[in-house]
């Protein structure tokens, strides 16, 4: 074979890897991570980190900006990991258009509120989140129960996702930034349980900051996948959908 | 005459030398600066003190390598159940972090309520004294703060205990360590930051409590006046501030709660704000503001 062959050879081979690499990593589990531009960078910047701790533990991850409730709503149905940066209050989650219009994702349909859309409202009696492994609500009071808008978090078990992590209380925006990119930092990267990145979390935050600043508050939570019923010792990696 | 130039510039390299190493070394009031560089842990030491502190079972680890928590760099080690982490600069084991979870959340508790438990709070403080006794032998308790707080609906993490380092004069040294508790009495985290500051605690703030709070509100108004509703209300809020150290600084630690802020441009929604700052108590520098989401 001469060397002008070898070479195109080479270069298809080379070619053909490639795209196969990039059909691999079209095929991941698809996730989610949600950030807010008029909220500014703590929602943007750490929203983009995650995003790229999702690609690197295989999940096919799309970072999304200035998306209304009802968008993100409908969009959750298809994810594997769904994380979202915000704001939040006892029994609802915010979503900002880039000109800070707010509407909400809440637990309970309120009628009452133009501005909320509901998780009862889309997915009672459906089973369109049973394919999610991983709800990350990083934003104040997901865990708490509001007589009113009811609870996301409660709601996400009941619609059969496997982990929950969500907080009871505020949290401070410096320390949650190093607690989100930290977990995901040990859960997609060094492949420990959520549990025990959580806790590696809380510890970087002990240690830069001395004190919490509420993400102590955390609570794993959820149905747990194939491996286990307990939703702390399910592990991230390798990546896939959560169990139906 | 050129000999004499050249002892001369020789004597001033010297002198300089000298001058820059006492610089460097005397000011230092840290346990682990005074720390020789060969008497470091090595990660067989650091094995075998596990081994020592908690029997063949759960001390028994594989060294996984060096990391850093903050700025400080530990050894770490790990079996199936649990992952430790020492500094081996001070020796103490600084983290203890579960493996995997033993406890099964409850899927039907109400999650405002809190798990019932025998403990009372004198049994969780003798539990969480004993931990951090055992893991840094050089944390002072004496005189320590310690906070205890029960976490609604946690089963593993019932408790949280923050213990602050104080000197004999209650004043808060740097040193701290945070310990959970599960509802049954056991040690489920350890967090232990062993650096104390005496002589950076034992100096006189230059900055009062009223001008740290003072600088506190100018900074609050600075960064987000446009969506808080009552920031001139001062007797809504809730201001707390006290000394502290931070980092090896004295700091006045500034917390402002009950600023009521609006949640976006389009509705009337308000949220409760808090703010907490550490500023430097001799120089006035903000080294960091948070605020809630």
């Amino acid at each position: 074979m001469n060397k002008g062959r070898l070479l195109k050879m080479l270069a298809l081979c080379v070619i053909l890897l490639l795209m196969l690499s990039q059909l691999a990593y079209a095929a991941g589990p698809t996730a989610h991570a949600y950030g807010f531009t008029y909220l500014g960078d703590w929602s943007t910047d750490r929203t983009w980190v995650v995003d790229m701790r999702l690609d690197e533990g295989g999940y096919s991850s799309s970072y999304l900006h200035d998306n209304s409730a009802s968008y993100v709503r409908y969009n959750m149905r298809n994810d594997a990991v769904f994380y979202i940066c915000t704001h939040g209050s006892p029994g609802y989650f915010c979503c900002y258009s880039s000109s800070g219009t707010m509407t909400k994702i809440s637990g309970n349909a309120v009628l009452s509120d133009s501005s909320c859309y509901s998780l009862y409202a889309m997915y009672n009696n459906t089973d369109y989140l049973k394919d999610m492994r991983l709800a990350y609500l990083s934003a104040c009071h997901q865990w708490e129960i509001d007589p009113t808008y009811g609870c996301t978090e409660t709601r996400l078990r009941q619609y059969g996702v496997d982990v929950i992590v969500s907080w009871d209380g505020t949290i401070k925006i410096p320390q949650a930034d190093v607690f989100d990119r930290f977990a995901f930092w040990y859960m997609m990267r060094e492949g420990y349980t959520v549990g025990t990145a959580l806790a590696y979390a809380k510890a970087e935050v002990f240690y830069q900051f001395g004190d919490y600043g509420g993400v102590d508050h955390y609570h794993c939570s959820g149905n747990g996948d194939e491996v286990t019923t307990n939703p702390s010792n399910v592990r991230m990696i390798p990546a896939r959908y959560g169990k139906y | 005459m050129k000999k004499i130039v050249l002892w001369l510039i020789l004597v001033f390299i010297v002198i300089t030398s000298l001058v820059t190493i006492v610089k460097a070394y005397g000011g230092k009031d840290i346990s682990v600066a005074s720390n020789p560089a060969q008497n470091l842990l090595t990660p067989e030491e650091g094995q075998k003190k596990l081994i020592q502190l908690f029997g063949q079972g759960k001390g028994n680890c594989m060294f996984k390598g060096k990391f850093k928590l903050g700025d400080t760099e530990v050894f770490r080690y790990e079996n199936s159940e649990v992952s430790y982490c020492i500094n081996p600069k001070t020796k103490n084991v600084v983290c203890i972090i579960p493996m995997l979870s033993k406890v099964e959340p409850s899927k039907n508790t109400i999650n405002s309520e809190f798990v019932k438990t025998t403990l009372d709070n004198e049994q969780i403080e003798t539990i969480a004294k004993n931990i951090v006794k055992k893991c840094a032998e050089s944390f002072k308790l004496e005189n320590a703060e310690i906070k205890i707080e029960q976490l609604p609906g946690e089963i593993e993490r019932a408790f949280s205990v923050l213990i602050i380092e104080r000197d004999s004069n209650g004043r808060r040294t740097g040193g701290r360590a945070s310990v959970s508790i599960s509802a049954t009495g056991e040690v489920t985290f350890v967090c232990i930051i062993d650096e104390s500051y005496p002589k950076v605690a034992a100096q006189e703030p230059k900055l009062t409590e009223e001008e740290a709070i003072a600088v506190a509100y100018k900074n609050l108004l600075q960064e987000s006046k446009e969506v808080l509703v009552n920031y001139d209300k001062k007797e809504e809020h809730q201001v707390e501030a006290c000394l502290d150290v931070w980092k090896g600084k004295l700091i006045w630690d500034v917390k402002i709660e009950g600023v009521k802020a609006r949640l976006g441009e389009s509705n009337n929604d308000l949220y409760d704000k808090s703010f907490h700052f550490k500023i430097d108590a001799i120089t006035g520098e903000v080294y960091f503001m948070g605020q809630n989401k």
